[in-house]
């Protein structure tokens, strides 16, 4: 009981802490009634319409995107991100200036001849994906070199100091795979309509950055477990005397050099997510060794066949 | 479909311990012939149920209705002692939660009287010539198959198949415990019967989903359904019966808040956004899987009949009912949509709420965890 009561406590602190950050994000929220925004008015981030009229008058300047969804939006100001329109009515006024694209996703639009788009118009929902900057060659060469050593070497430390847990996450993996894999796929399934729906709160939106980082953590320590059991099975079939942290290490390179191969890497990296989500989920964080039920046991022992 | 609920139950309540009391729970041969006195019956009715014209003759279609429903829950989930193993039951419940809802979702045709009998009179006509093939050969006792059936009801005697695996007590009767599993299928049942009824009723959340014009949305739900029942099926064989009510009652709750933001959100626009349909598939299989193996796995072969009987009659048939008569008087009333699917969110997250209470207190409340 103690050890819930300080585990919510901890709970409690990053939640707390996470909010403590002023300006990480913050958006304007607009659910109802007729809403006047000057010219003095520089909001920070997203606006979000859902329904209510709102106003921007010219020489107005929201720093990030619009969203309507419902309600009615009189625009005549800057808007440096997007302008997304899913429902309701906007009216761009002759000052306007939308600096991003205009995402027209339904509801009826009318604009000022004067009106700026600066970036495209574009039709139905789908949502442009920002491309992102690619390392090539050496550079990215590097920066999986980095991350893989940095993880191996984690993983060395940790069977050094915690090598339990990594041994019950790595046993449900393997001795266990059917349940693990089971159990992995239902909470890959469901994890990101959670997170979806916890930023859609916006009072959750820590909560995402803490269940992110979580994520992130499940990931790092099913590899590892991974890492441990297959440096292990390299030992012994090498028939060379490695230490368990120098087995850890060597397994989870190998296994993160396998992930970077091309094609099988990411059947791989997908297939040992699925499996490794589960085999933590089922040892519980590597607490505890899963057994399964009795009854699910099967024997080889066929003179233990009774025919009818 | 107060009658309906009401008389199949009793029915249902009635056969059970009927069965339980004369033996018949572990009788194989007799639960087959009574088997094929249902499937008869329902085929039947299935037959004529586009010829019912007035009133006295859809009250008479009920009636019989109630009857054969009654006697085929305690008979059919009766069978499971006698023909599959405890370790292979969530399986057999997934390839049936499968096929059922795959069938439904990818091929709905059209929802009338009519199309429906005749999709289903194509299943249960073969059927019906298949198993009254068997029994009659059975009941002869003079054929192969009459020592086939008599080899599969000696299974029950074996532990691999008539020592449910929630079993605790060595009786399988009904117990604090058992009536505990009532009550949590009981608010499993009612807290889908409340969503869904609104759901299917609200054109702007099934058009792109479960009445999509397109078969594509309606064949991702189905497969949806079916890798959701084999997961259902392996976690329903390798965790224990706690954690899997966790998972259920945890994604009727996501899935009634995704439903709710999507209306508060967007009440007026039609998308075709099937994230929130997949979730709901993956909570109707876990549990259907969950239902349908449960109750033989809290019963041994003598006490399988009556417990079913009260199983299926006080959760699934009770919760149904008095769920879709409050959805159908909260619509009549005017209660918007946002709210109701407000209401029956709160209530999946009252129930897991409750029951990772019971997790904390287990001493207190008499349950082991």
């Amino acid at each position: 009981m103690k050890k819930l009561i300080r585990s919510v406590c901890i709970f409690l602190l990053v939640l707390l802490l996470a909010g403590c950050d002023d300006g990480v994000y913050s958006s304007t929220l607009i659910f109802k009634g007729s809403h006047t925004f000057g010219p003095e008015t520089n909001l920070p981030g997203d606006v979000l319409l859902r329904a209510g009229t709102a106003e921007f008058s010219a020489g107005s300047q929201v720093n990030g995107t619009v969203y309507v969804v419902g309600g009615e939006l009189l625009a005549n100001g800057r808007i440096a991100g997007d302008l997304a329109v899913l429902d309701g009515a906007v009216t761009l006024g002759p000052e306007a200036v939308v600096g991003g694209d205009l995402q027209d996703g339904g509801g009826t639009k009318r604009r000022a001849n004067k009106a700026v788009v600066q970036g495209e118009t574009i039709t139905g929902l789908a949502l442009p994906l920002e491309e992102t900057s690619q390392l090539a060659g050496w550079q990215a060469t590097a920066r999986w070199l980095v991350g893989a050593l940095l993880l191996a070497a984690l993983g060395g430390l940790l069977t050094r100091w915690q090598s339990q847990p990594l041994h019950n996450v790595a046993e449900a993996a393997t001795a266990h795979w059917l349940p693990a894999a089971a159990l992995g796929l239902l909470g890959l399934l469901i994890l990101p309509t959670l997170l979806v729906m916890m930023a859609f709160t916006i009072v959750l939106l820590p909560l995402v950055i803490i269940l992110s980082l979580l994520i992130f953590l499940v990931w790092g320590l099913g590899i590892i477990s991974m890492g441990a059991q297959l440096g292990r099975w390299l030992a012994v079939q090498l028939g060379q005397p490695i230490s368990p942290g120098w087995a850890t290490f060597g397994g989870t390179l190998l296994l993160m050099g396998l992930y970077a191969l091309p094609w099988i890497g990411g059947l791989l990296l997908g297939g040992t997510a699925v499996l490794l989500f589960g085999a933590v989920l089922l040892s519980r964080f590597g607490t505890q060794t899963y057994e399964p039920p009795a009854t699910v046991i099967r024997t080889e022992n066929l003179s233990a066949y009774e025919r009818p | 479909m107060a009658l309906l609920a009401l008389l199949t139950s009793l029915v249902a309540l009635g056969v059970g311990f009927a069965m339980q009391r004369r033996g018949w729970s572990t009788h194989l041969l007799r639960k087959l012939q009574l088997t094929l006195g249902v499937v008869l019956v329902q085929t039947v009715l299935t037959a004529v149920a586009p010829h019912v014209a007035s009133q006295s003759h859809f009250l008479l279609w009920i009636v019989v209705c109630s009857l054969a429903l009654g006697v085929g829950v305690p008979t059919t989930f009766s069978l499971t002692v006698d023909l599959i193993p405890v370790r292979d039951r969530g399986y057999v419940a997934a390839a049936i939660t499968a096929v059922a809802y795959f069938d439904a979702a990818a091929f709905p045709g059209s929802w009338q009287v009519e199309p429906f009998s005749r999709a289903m009179l194509l299943i249960m006509v073969p059927g019906v010539l298949t198993l009254g093939g068997i029994v009659v050969l059975a009941s002869s006792g003079r054929s192969f198959v009459a020592t086939w059936v008599a080899e599969l009801a000696e299974n029950q005697k074996r532990a691999r198949f008539g020592r449910g695996r929630f079993l605790r007590s060595s009786s399988g009767r009904i117990d604090r415990r058992f009536l505990g599993f009532v009550a949590l299928l009981f608010a499993i049942f009612f807290v889908d019967s409340l969503g869904f009824l609104r759901i299917v009723d609200t054109p702007i959340l099934v058009d792109g989903a479960w009445q999509a014009v397109t078969q594509t949305p309606r064949l991702i739900i189905a497969v949806t359904h079916v890798v959701a029942a084999l997961v259902a099926g392996i976690l329903y064989s390798y965790l224990n019966e706690r954690h899997l009510f966790y998972w259920i009652f945890g994604l009727f709750a996501l899935t009634h808040l995704s439903y709710t933001f999507r209306v508060w959100l967007l009440p007026q626009t039609t998308i075709a956004a099937l994230g929130t349909p997949m979730l709901y598939a993956t909570a109707v299989s876990l549990y259907t899987v969950v239902n349908f193996a449960l109750w033989a796995d809290l019963s041994t072969p003598q006490t399988v009949s009556g417990n079913t009987a009260v199983g299926v009659a006080c959760s699934g048939w009770a919760a149904t009912f008095l769920s879709t008569a409050l959805a159908i008087r909260w619509q009549t009333q005017g209660m918007p949509l946002d709210e109701h699917l407000r209401i029956v969110q709160a209530l999946a997250l009252l129930f897991l709420l409750g029951m990772l209470l019971l997790a904390i207190r287990p001493l207190k409340w008499g349950v082991k965890p």
